[in-house]
């Protein structure tokens, strides 16, 4: 049985004068440690459909099935215990809390867990560790590079040991080489914890052989090089 | 902005601490004036009552507690209002408990501690310098309480009451009103009342052997006290007559009860009317201005608490897309809403703490140096009254903080319900 299946997703934006129409039918399946990159131009729904996925939205019509969760049954505490247990999100402008340290930004998937502090913490320092990020580990995200930020960002991601991890343009705040290091690491996890990935991007040359790769076009997901 | 929501709260629970110290001081001054010069209940039979000594001795019935039964109608006093009145609580109570509420009852019926007969007459005094109506009220001076709680000033050579008010020659003794005796000069004038009589008017020679102050304006501008035989001879009333008599009760907040317990069990031959009633308007008025100033108060505090939800919806809007990330990375709308809660109730904690903290200095200030001074005619008393009551003060704060909790709960509902990809797609 695939780790995650949504079929018929529908997206409807209605509450502007003229209904929009974000996806239209999409049906997406992905096996556990699958990594899978979508590509997109911008406004083509590449966050509406990770947002759905990942428990953040809801769609308009369609089923979503992840972990062995239907979400549209979920009351939203259990949605959010899914989205702590078994997601990890990533996003492009990093959105690590300004106050926190890198280590007390990696922490929080896992104080919100319900782990201990000190538990949190190792957890915390491992990930960062694999992300080559402990020597930064008291610095405040303004005192970090933008690509430093978003490993800091994907650490914050593992720190639980997801099941999926959604990356929404991970690398669209970053310079061409820093990005292709951030997708490194980002596919590193993929193969060494076989934590499944599904990564949007509207750089289409990140998308290796390795990946399952889609395009996101009129609302539906078309398999490229299939 | 949140210092400024936390000032708006802090001034108006110092508001609201200051206005309630100042009701509470007026009513506590007002009320103390008015028992000082006042008896609790006075007793009167239609006209005036022909004979004082056996009115006194159908009165005797209503004394007699002891001290162990006053003792204890305080400590149950509180029963007496709840039960025994007819209401659906005497269906449900114990029988033990509405026993004891008839005890209580019983006792406060014998709580009168003393009487003592009285005259009032109106009259015209006449000084060098000074024509005036007065009102004589005619006192036994043998007796505990016939002048309440005022404070008595004798002339030098006077060393009670008794001896101050009796014979003093042809000259009838008088005890002047402080204010009065302050409008009209030095004690050592010869001062005369004029007495309308059938005849046309008599003089009456007075001679000033001290004064009263009751802490009441007008009491004290208008009133004179002579023995009540002397009274009796120069207004030809008969030798055992009195307008009626006054009776002090071991707790003056009883009156009402006392009075009505009283009526019934004298039947029509008397009457009897409390110090409540007898200054209705004052005491109304105040406890309206206290209830009104409270409201007032209580509306900016609403205000202040509007200006908190402002702040945390301001600063929630701000940062909507990290509550949004906080969401995603699985905490629970009703954890994201204690943690809003709490911000806001440490904003309005803070402010209530300081408005505290200003409102008992400036009461405290007020009282000890009488910062603000008033114009005895007009209120009656000199300086603005400050009562501060603790127990206020604790209700104001537990007053202010369920406010402040409801208003950091709606705003946090709202918030910790907003859709999170709608906060992330905000941060782009």
């Amino acid at each position: 049985m695939a780790f995650l299946a949504a079929k018929g997703i529908w997206k409807i934006y209605a509450d502007t004068a003229e209904p929009v129409e974000v996806l239209r039918g999409l049906d997406i399946s992905i096996e556990n440690g699958e990594a899978v990159g979508i590509f997109g131009a911008s406004g083509s729904g590449k966050s509406t459909l990770l947002h759905i996925i990942g428990g953040l939205d809801r769609p308009t019509e369609g089923s979503v099935n992840a972990a062995g969760f239907d979400l549209g049954v979920l009351s939203d505490d259990e949605m959010a215990r899914f989205r702590n247990r078994e997601i990890g999100f990533v996003f492009q402008f990093y959105h690590l809390l300004p106050e926190f340290t890198a280590l007390e930004n990696v922490m929080l998937p896992a104080l919100i867990g319900g782990h201990a502090r000190s538990a949190a913490g190792k957890m915390a320092m491992d990930a960062l560790d694999a992300m080559g990020l402990s020597a930064r580990r008291d610095h405040r995200p303004a005192m970090l590079s933008g690509g430093e930020q978003q490993r800091v960002a994907i650490a914050r991601a593992a720190v639980q040991r997801p099941k999926l991890i959604l990356a929404d343009e991970p690398t669209g705040n970053l310079d061409r080489q820093t990005g292709a290091k951030v997708w490194e690491y980002l596919v590193d996890l993929n193969k060494r914890l076989g934590i499944a990935l599904i990564a949007v991007t509207h750089n289409r040359e990140l998308i290796d052989k390795s990946m399952t790769a889609y395009e996101l076009k009129d609302g539906k997901l078309n398999r490229l090089g299939a | 902005m949140r210092v400024v929501a936390g000032a708006g709260v802090a001034i108006a629970v110092a508001a609201l601490v200051i206005s309630s110290s100042v009701g509470a001081g007026f009513e506590r001054e007002y009320e103390k004036a008015l028992l000082d010069f006042n008896s609790h209940v006075i007793v009167m039979s239609g006209g005036e009552i022909p004979d004082e000594r056996a009115a006194m001795e159908s009165l005797r019935q209503f004394s007699g507690a002891t001290e162990s039964e006053l003792g204890l109608a305080r400590r149950w006093g509180w029963l007496d209002g709840l039960v025994g009145n007819g209401s659906w609580l005497d269906n449900v109570m114990p029988k033990t408990v509405m026993e004891r509420a008839a005890q209580v009852r019983e006792i406060k019926e014998r709580q009168m501690i003393s009487m003592s007969p009285f005259l009032y007459r109106e009259a015209m005094l006449v000084g060098p310098q000074v024509i005036r109506g007065v009102i004589v009220k005619g006192i036994d001076p043998h007796r505990k309480d016939s002048v309440g709680n005022m404070r008595i000033s004798l002339a030098g050579g006077e060393v009670s009451l008794e001896s101050a008010l009796g014979a003093k020659g042809g000259a009838i003794p008088v005890l002047l009103g402080s204010a009065m005796e302050a409008s009209i000069g030095p004690l050592a004038k010869r001062l005369r009342l004029v007495i309308p009589s059938k005849e046309g008017q008599r003089f009456v020679e007075l001679v000033p052997v001290g004064s009263f102050e009751s802490g009441m304006h007008d009491y004290d501008a208008e009133f004179m006290l002579m023995d009540i035989g002397a009274a009796r001879r120069i207004f030809g009333v008969a030798e055992r007559a009195a307008s009626g008599i006054e009776l002090r009760l071991s707790d003056p907040r009883d009156a009402g009860l006392f009075a009505q317990a009283m009526e019934e069990k004298l039947g029509s031959s008397f009457s009897a009317t409390t110090w409540g009633d007898l200054n209705y308007d004052l005491l109304a008025a105040v406890r309206l201005e206290r209830l009104v100033s409270a409201l007032i108060m209580s509306i900016m505090l609403v205000v202040a608490a509007l200006n908190i939800i402002a702040v945390l919806v301001l600063t929630a809007i701000k940062r909507l897309p990290e509550i949004a990330v906080f969401k995603a990375l699985g905490l629970k709308d009703r954890d994201l809403e204690r943690v809003l809660i709490r911000g806001g109730m440490n904003v309005g904690f803070k402010g209530i703490s300081v408005g505290l903290a200003i409102g008992l200095l400036v009461s405290i200030l007020t009282k000890k140096l009488g910062l603000i001074p008033l114009d005895a005619e007009i209120y009656m008393i000199d300086s603005l009254p400050i009562d501060i009551s603790w127990m206020i003060c604790g209700i104001i704060a537990f007053f202010c903080l369920s406010v402040l909790w409801l208003a950091s709960r709606f705003a946090a509902k709202r918030l910790a319900g907003m859709d999170p990809a709608e906060g992330l797609a905000r941060a782009r």
